[in-house]
């Protein structure tokens, strides 16, 4: 394509192989970095550089973090018995966002996948048992996605941390709060209704 | 109910077209390859996200374009009701009311729908793969939570073959073998209870199409037995897994479960499958057809829209007349054929020539 600028052309490659980025999406982002006002390119290749280099995962919870510890490891007022297993860094953020949650994180960084080749030995599982070892937890919430993946990988850590007699619980799954039951779906609903809870007690 | 009109959008051989149906009986005849089954595939698509004569959706669309659209109005005790579904780059995104499903299983059979067609003797003559398809498509419009467990039961297995494959550890495989016996265990209860409701309506349906005094008998045939509840059969599940144990580890696939369940069809007593003569063979699937239809009428409360694709041809006058009196129960059928069949008198007729309606009315 002798039209097009062999740069513009290298720079919408490079882009379409960030994920959910599409030939389209990148080339509007192209454009978006060419016409932006002096000093924003730069400043944003400098950013990209230092989150490159100095962000890194918390050698406790793998969170990411740009010291050795990230600031939920660090805070000496949550609960190390009580840990909450997510599947990503971003997981660990919504659940923050609750404020509900005082105890710590483990990030597995993925879930169980044999379809994608990923198994436990891919993700977080040895640092999590040695954690549960170490700071003698009295309860690990799985946190992974409701899907068949989140679901295998809750199953498989039940059975790994077993032996350590560490109660292991998974979040519930039910209605969203504010939402009409006509909106649910009826698997939802059903499980809802199995996991109804008696009131006023 | 029924669709008082439907429009096609770069499906199969129809670049943009629009059809208008009256309730009843609607004939749609044209010349071979016309576009007369892909009209009533589309109809079929629109209903359950997939077509009645293949796997591949990318076959569906036009040649030479990169996206298609089935939409019907569809007329109900409900009132009016506009159905969408889109085809293309982003998969299949469906609409009801102009309303986006974002998950396509919650759309799913919204609209149901069943379809004879030539194929049908396969029901009777086929490999069990094609009665567990019937089963699937007919009980996954009886029930959502019937179609989200098998989506997941079959979501579960192919991860655990994946595992199998590459001989994984136990501790690896056990997550898998307690999601595929959960799932499993349900599907097997549901269709063992659906089994017997089907039974007694396909004998019927049998009964009313025949003449001769033949019995036809349909049985589930599980590859886990379902005797006692959700529960008995996980059991029972669990234990058939753990003898294979050794087969799925030389063959490197899962050799027991609900993927492996038939129904066993016999006529005058002997099994249809090897015994029938072809006539049997196809008043016997015609059969099971009957019964999906009149079974989803009743659970459903209202009869679902019937796409008889070819289907007379196969059959003689007496059969065909009284198949138009067993499916006189529907309120809008679509019945495709090149010559007009004897004995059935149409509500309306639809004329199509290579992707274009000529008529219709």
């Amino acid at each position: 394509m002798a039209w097009q600028s062999k740069l513009i052309g290298r720079l919408v490659n490079e882009l379409t192989k960030m994920p959910g980025v599409g030939r389209k999406t990148a080339q509007r982002l192209t454009y978006f970095l060419l016409k932006a006002p002096e000093g924003y390119v730069e400043n944003l290749a400098r950013l990209l550089n230092e989150v490159k280099q100095h962000v890194s995962p918390c050698r406790e919870c793998g969170n990411l973090t740009e010291g050795e510890q990230c600031g939920v490891c660090a805070d000496d007022t949550r609960n190390r018995r009580l840990i909450c297993v997510v599947e990503e860094p971003a997981d660990l953020t919504l659940v923050e966002r609750t404020g509900e949650f005082n105890g710590v994180y483990h990030v597995l960084m993925g879930v169980i996948s044999p379809l994608e080749g990923i198994g436990p030995d891919q993700l977080r599982m040895a640092e999590l048992v040695n954690r549960v070892q170490t700071h003698q937890a009295v309860e690990v919430i799985v946190a992974t996605d409701p899907d068949v993946e989140g679901d295998t990988t809750a199953y498989y850590i039940a059975k790994l941390l077993s032996p350590l007699g560490v109660k292991v619980t998974r979040i519930a799954r039910g209605l969203p709060v504010g939402g009409d039951l006509d909106f649910a779906d009826e698997v939802t609903l059903a499980q809802a209704i199995a996991g109804r809870q008696e009131i006023g007690k | 109910m029924f669709a008082s009109q439907i429009h096609l959008k770069n499906f199969r051989n129809y670049r943009e077209t629009t059809v208008t149906a009256p309730p009843g009986l609607i004939l749609v005849v044209g010349p071979n390859g016309a576009g007369k089954t892909n009209l009533l595939e589309a109809v079929h698509f629109l209903a359950l996200g997939r077509s009645f004569r293949t796997n591949r959706d990318r076959d569906l669309v036009r040649l030479g374009e990169d996206a298609l659209s089935v939409r019907a109005t569809v007329q109900s005790a409900c009132g009016e009701q506009l159905f969408a579904l889109d085809y293309g780059a982003a998969g299949k995104v469906a609409a009801v009311n102009d309303e986006t499903i974002p998950r396509l299983i919650d759309y799913v059979g919204t609209l149901a729908v069943v379809a004879f067609g030539p194929d049908d003797l396969a029901l009777a003559k086929g490999e069990p793969a094609v009665r567990r398809r019937f089963l699937d498509v007919w009980l996954g419009q009886e029930s959502r939570e019937y179609l989200y467990t098998l989506q997941r039961y079959y979501a579960v297995l192919r991860s655990r073959n994946a595992l199998l494959a590459r001989a994984a550890p136990r501790a690896e495989m056990e997550p898998y073998d307690h999601e595929l016996v959960a799932a499993g265990a349900t599907l097997t209860f549901f269709r063992a209870g659906a089994a017997s409701g089907l039974a007694a309506a396909a004998a019927a349906a049998y009964g009313e199409l025949a003449p001769e005094d033949e019995d036809f008998v349909v049985e589930y045939d599980p590859a886990v037995p379902c005797d006692g509840d959700e529960e008995e059969i996980g059991r029972a599940f669990e234990r058939k897994l753990e003898e294979g144990r050794g087969a799925e580890e030389r063959r490197r696939q899962t050799l027991v479960g609900p993927h492996r369940d038939d129904l066993r069809l016999a006529v005058k007593g002997c099994d249809a499958r090897r015994f029938a003569s072809e006539g049997q063979q196809r008043t016997a699937a015609l059969s099971l057809r009957v019964a999906q239809f009149r079974l989803l009428k009743k659970t459903r409360g209202d009869p679902p829209l019937l796409l008889l694709d070819d289907v007379a041809s196969e059959l003689d006058a007496g059969r065909q007349r009284r198949l138009a009196d067993v499916v006189a129960g529907a309120e809008q059928i679509f019945f495709t054929a090149t010559t007009p069949p004897a004995g059935i008198e149409p509500d309306a007729k639809i004329r199509i020539s290579e992707g274009q309606i000529e008529a219709s009315g």
